[in-house]
């Protein structure tokens, strides 16, 4: 099937292990488009410019984790790592609080690029859990997470209106 | 793997045979998805009280990464169809001024190479017929996919369609194929023969309109359409002819100051975030085609299947007898999706492939095959008397084609119907043309030809307050259309026009009343600040709009509505569910969307199937000249609107007939989904499908509940819904749920279903439903009784239709929206920063306030990124080359933004009749670009007469 080296691929994906043999170049997003069936991280740009493919990466577990770029990202370079992707946030009950802000603020509209934004909060969500900092500093921290990720719907307000929300309800990330 | 997505009966009940004997299907996939997750955490779902949402109605899936695109589907997802899914690659011109001597896939190894490669010798020798969106300019080859030892019709067009075995074996054969110059082999460049450029694309606009203190004197509206450039072909175009030279010569003659000058917009991508993506698979045992598809015009995709196999003979290899359309959410469309060329791709590669086939597009492939918005060169004159009145506007508007027409025509058209701006002008003459090139096939984008004409429009009108020393806003206002005004097509202006309203609230803002104050405090600080402001007068419509919904009340009260309408994100799927609120005292439960085929039962025919004896009041109805006027603009919408599935209407028999006569004619069966049809349009028809069936099913089974004898004068509009009660003077409140249960129990009506026209009004009709009858605004109704599954037709009397006069209207109505943008320009950088927008709406009553909000802050990123940012050559370096992408097109990040500084003001809606709804989505984008370049010249005071404003140019120009 490939004129490229085929290897094993050891992934976790929200918290379920895959061993696949796949292309050694293939990105991550095809990995779970082809071979887990998940479609929620979703391609745009594929050059890892519009961030809408962002999943959650944790070298080891329990480790912090990374954002990264399913679109240009071989999934031989995350061989053994655990992942994250948007169908991971939702809890037993129903979606997560973050989940739940998007939909309140209806900051999305055509909602392809929700994925990105909602992984990239959700690892903001996490460093701000073990790092709380300032409300002063909230925006700045939304933006450093968000900033470079592309919406065409929307003017970005209601996405950051959203963050901004459901940051300063939850207990712990904010340094009070 | 994933769970197929099983249909029910009634989404596979057979359509009615049509022309040519091919049937169409369409089911929802994303309301499949919809019905899954109903509710969120706390277990309230998405409805809020009658009449709002807590949330999008698609909310959930979207949030939860759900498959709800077109890119989320695969073969083995769809039940019954074959596992095995072909992978396709488009092989694309990247030269047009050269000879296509040669595909070469020499360089992939055997198990690489494709099963089958589709080329336009295949397309010739099995008569496929391409639709007419799609031909190119006189003089270039008129295939559609180019062939080989002919130069490419334009950069971009397709070539070859590379039907390969699976998506790995894609994946690889594509790693070699892309950006390889040696798979499409040219022959030496051509220099070019220096023959005139090809005729625009077909009809070109020419707008002549003169009105004196005695009325109008000539108008598109009450003399028809003209050619003035052919005043000898018909009376009407020298009649043209004649106004415009007046017009030279009082323009030049009458003491008014000229103002002239050139304005320039350049191409764009509508870049939607998903990438074009889909699934065909042809059934050959059962000659039907599937489609899985994120469409904006699931009725135009349906027309080009059926033009594609309309010349098929029956048993032959490609005969096909009925197409079904799966239609998903689209990830963005902003008019991109509509009569894109993404669906022939699908229908051609499962035409030639021996299972289904995926094309998924990377955004390299949708920027070289994408629709993009038109540029725009633009010339125009306005001439202004001593007290600032706007006497005359001559514009030249040549908007960029690319190598087919698509919609490029109808850009020009609105462009030109733009071209007056906001404004009252009493002498007009407008030329709005689309002009082919080599470059990507351009047509719908949002704004449609009004972003391109207001940003000249309103360049200028601050250029004439400048020169005049008038405030300029001052200006706009003095001039500002008004009810009972003339558009530049003649037509009057039936509705409040709040253009004036707008320039008081902008000017008395204090952004603009300080701006001058904080220009001196930015100053101290090295910064040039700006302040601008635009207004825009944008149509929402086509000038005549066909609609369709359906509302139907289950035995527990739940609705469900059905619609055509397409939510590419603007939130009509939303906004549709709330509308039956009004008069069924509920939201919609569940909306499937982008339904065409559930509405068969409306029985509409086509105007070929009219009688063709003529009455004599309808000879005296529609005179001549204006049957021409309605036959041309019939034929616009016949490509734009009109069923696909039937036969072309024949104009030339019968035109002095009248066509409303036979109870099972429309104008405009169904149209293309824009974002801003469905406030006004769609939910007019959710909302009487809702009054119908309040009318004759719910309100008889509450007067049972309450137990009122016959003879009891309790009329429907007598009783109001109160937090989801029936509420009555003197009698109990009704809950719905009881009320349902009795009218199942009384096999009482359960579902209306209705078709609307508006054109300049909607057209109403006489309906007789058990012994009573009503006048509704609709032209076609069907209701179905409890625990029926046929719908019962319903034929209209005396039905009112719209003037032959306004068949020439082109649009009739708008949604006038004003911007005022501060911005700060560094002159070290020459970088533009937006600061502050206030954006001033007419959008009449708010359905979801935050849906419109959202709107509007999305259309200020879009034209600041229009403004600033975006820029694509149209042929040479463009994106027809196949090497673009978002590392090189930079549409706006937040950090471009004024985030918590962007405030919409939304007039107070009127009283009724004046209160409906308004499409605004184009609106609140229109002023945006304007504003900003506006603002650049305060701040700078250099001005810019093209887009986009980059600090190069800005730099450039501070030095000078």
């Amino acid at each position: 099937m490939s004129s490229t080296p085929i290897i094993n691929v050891n992934l976790t994906v929200n918290g379920k292990t895959y061993v696949h043999k796949v292309p050694a170049s293939l990105p991550l997003v095809d990995f779970l488009h082809e071979e887990v069936g998940l479609t929620g991280t979703k391609f745009s740009c594929g050059i890892g410019v519009c961030r809408a493919c962002t999943v959650a990466a944790c070298r080891v577990p329990q480790a912090h984790p990374v954002p990264t770029l399913a679109c240009s990202t071989p999934v031989s370079e995350l061989n053994g790592q655990s992942i994250t992707t948007v169908e991971g946030l939702a809890g037993p009950s129903g979606p997560s609080p973050l989940q739940q802000a998007f939909l309140e603020e209806f900051a999305f509209q055509c909602g392809y690029c929700t994925p990105g934004f909602l992984m990239a909060t959700h690892m903001l969500m996490e460093r701000l859990r073990k790092e709380p900092i300032p409300e002063a500093r909230l925006d700045a921290a939304i933006q450093d997470a968000c900033g470079s990720h592309i919406c065409r719907c929307t003017g970005y307000a209601r996405y950051y209106a959203a963050i901004r929300k459901v940051i300063l309800g939850t207990p712990g990330l904010i340094a009070r | 793997m994933t769970e197929h997505f099983v249909f029910t009966r009634r989404q596979f009940l057979k359509s009615t045979a049509v022309a040519g004997g091919l049937t169409v299907i369409f089911n929802s996939l994303p309301s499949m998805a919809q019905r899954k997750t109903t509710a969120s955490a706390d277990g309230k779902g998405w409805m809020g009280p009658p009449g709002k949402a807590r949330y999008r109605i698609e909310g959930l899936p979207k949030v939860t990464g759900q498959k709800i695109y077109a890119r989320d589907f695969r073969a083995w997802d769809m039940k019954g169809w074959p596992t095995t899914e072909r992978h396709v690659m488009v092989l694309r011109a990247t030269s047009a001024d050269r000879t296509l001597t040669a595909v070469d896939l020499s360089m992939l190894p055997p198990e690489l190479r494709p099963m089958r490669t589709v080329t336009s010798v295949d397309l010739a020798r099995d008569g496929l017929q391409m639709p007419s969106s799609t031909t190119p300019p006189d003089g270039r080859q008129k295939v559609f996919l180019a062939a080989l030892n002919q130069v490419p019709a334009y950069l971009g067009q397709p070539v070859a369609l590379l039907i390969i075995a699976d998506y790995y074996t894609y994946r690889e054969a594509s790693r070699l194929l892309r950006f390889n110059p040696q798979v499409l082999q040219y022959g030496p460049r051509i220099p070019p023969s220096g023959a005139p450029p090809p005729a625009p694309y077909s009809p070109p606009t020419f707008l002549t309109f003169y009105n004196n203190a005695q009325g109008v004197q000539f108008s598109q509206v009450k003399d028809g359409y003209s050619n003035p450039y052919t005043p000898s072909v018909n009376p009407v175009d020298a009649e043209a002819a004649k106004t415009r030279a007046l017009i030279q010569k009082e323009m030049e003659s009458s003491g008014w100051r000229l103002f002239e000058g050139s304005y320039e917009t350049q191409v764009i991508d509508p870049m939607f975030m998903e990438p074009e993506a889909g699934l065909a698979w042809l059934d050959r045992a059962n000659k039907r085609m599937n489609l899985v598809l994120g469409t904006q015009s699931t009725n135009g995709d349906l027309s080009d299947a059926f033009s594609l196999f309309k010349t098929q003979t029956p048993n032959s290899p490609l005969d096909v007898r009925s197409v079904v359309l799966n239609s998903c959410y689209p990830g963005g469309g902003f008019g991109g999706r509509d009569v894109s060329l993404f669906p022939l791709m699908m229908l051609l590669a499962a035409t030639y492939a021996d299972g289904p086939v995926r094309i998924a597009y990377d955004r390299f492939e949708q920027f070289q095959g994408g629709i993009k918005q038109l540029g725009a060169k633009m010339t125009q004159a306005f001439a202004v008397d001593g007290q600032g009145r706007l006497q005359a506007i001559s514009s030249q508007l040549s908007l960029l084609a690319g190598g087919q027409n698509n919609y490029s025509q109808w850009v020009a058209q609105l462009a030109g119907y733009c071209g007056g701006g906001g404004y009252k002008v009493p002498r007009v003459s407008i030329d709005a043309l689309a002009q082919p090139s080599v470059g990507v096939v351009a047509g719908s984008m949002r704004g449609f030809g009004g972003p391109q004409a207001f940003f000249a429009v309103e360049s200028m009108m601050d250029e004439i307050a400048s020169a005049l020393g008038r405030d300029p806003i001052e200006l706009r206002e003095q001039n500002a259309l008004t009810q009972g005004d003339f558009t530049v097509t003649g037509a009057p202006l039936q509705e409040p026009m709040r253009l004036a309203e707008i320039c008081q609230l902008a000017r008395k803002h204090e952004l603009w009343t300080g701006r001058q104050d904080e220009k001196a405090k930015r100053k101290a600080k090295g910064q040039l600040y700006g302040v601008g402001f635009a207004l825009a007068n944008q149509a929402y419509g086509t000038g005549a709009d066909g609609v369709m919904a359906a509302v139907e009340i289950d035995a527990q009260g739940t609705l469900r509505l059905t619609t055509n309408c397409v939510d590419m994100g603007n939130g009509s799927a939303t906004a549709l569910a709330l509308s039956t609120a009004r008069y069924l005292g509920a939201n919609a439960a569940s909306a499937n969307m982008g339904q065409v085929e559930f509405f068969d039962p409306l029985g509409f025919v086509n105007a070929a199937q009219q009688p063709t004896t003529s009455s004599s009041t309808a000879k005296a109805a529609l005179p001549k000249k204006e049957a021409a006027v309605q036959r041309a603009n019939t034929s616009q919408l016949e490509r734009r609107n009109e069923r696909p599935h039937l036969k072309e209407s024949d104009s030339t028999q019968k035109s002095d007939s009248n066509p409303w006569d036979n109870p099972r004619y429309t104008k405009s069966y169904s149209m293309s989904s824009s974002a801003c049809i469905t406030a006004f349009q769609q939910v007019h028809a959710l909302e009487q499908a809702s009054r119908v069936l309040f009318t004759t099913g719910l309100f008889p089974a509450a007067r049972k509940l309450w137990g009122l004898a016959p003879s009891n004068p309790l009329k429907a509009e007598e009783t109001r819904w109160e937090d989801g009660f029936l509420v009555a003077p003197g009698l109990p409140k009704l809950a719905l749920p009881a009320i349902a249960a009795r009218l199942h129990a009384d096999k009482g009506v359960a579902g209306a279903m209705v078709h609307a026209l508006y054109q300049a009004r909607w057209v109403q009709a006489d309906f007789t439903l058990e012994g009573s009858t009503w006048t509704w605004p609709i032209d076609g109704l069907c209701t179905r009784p409890a625990s029926a599954t046929s719908w019962r037709w319903h034929e209209r009397k005396n039905v009112v239709a719209p003037t032959a006069a306004s068949g020439a209207y082109g649009r009739s109505l708008y949604s006038p929206s004003g911007a005022l943008v501060a911005v700060e320009v560094d002159p070290s950088t020459g970088r533009v920063q937006v600061v502050e927008v206030h954006t001033f709406l007419d959008a009449g009553r708010l359905i979801q306030p935050e849906l419109v909000v959202g709107q509007s802050e999305g259309a200020v990123a879009m034209g600041i990124g229009y403004a600033l940012l975006e820029q694509l050559p149209l042929g040479v370096g463009g994106a027809g080359e196949g090497n673009w992408n978002l590392n090189r097109y930079q549409v706006a990040l937040a950090k471009d933004l004024p985030l918590g500084r962007m405030k919409l003001h939304v007039l107070p809606p009127l009283p009724p009749p004046d209160d409906h709804p308004k499409g605004i989505a184009e609106a609140v984008l229109c002023p945006i670009p304007p504003a900003i370049a506006n603002a650049v010249t305060d701040a700078t005071q250099r001005r810019f007469r093209s887009l986009p404003i980059t600090p190069a140019r800005i730099l450039e120009s501070l030095r000078s």
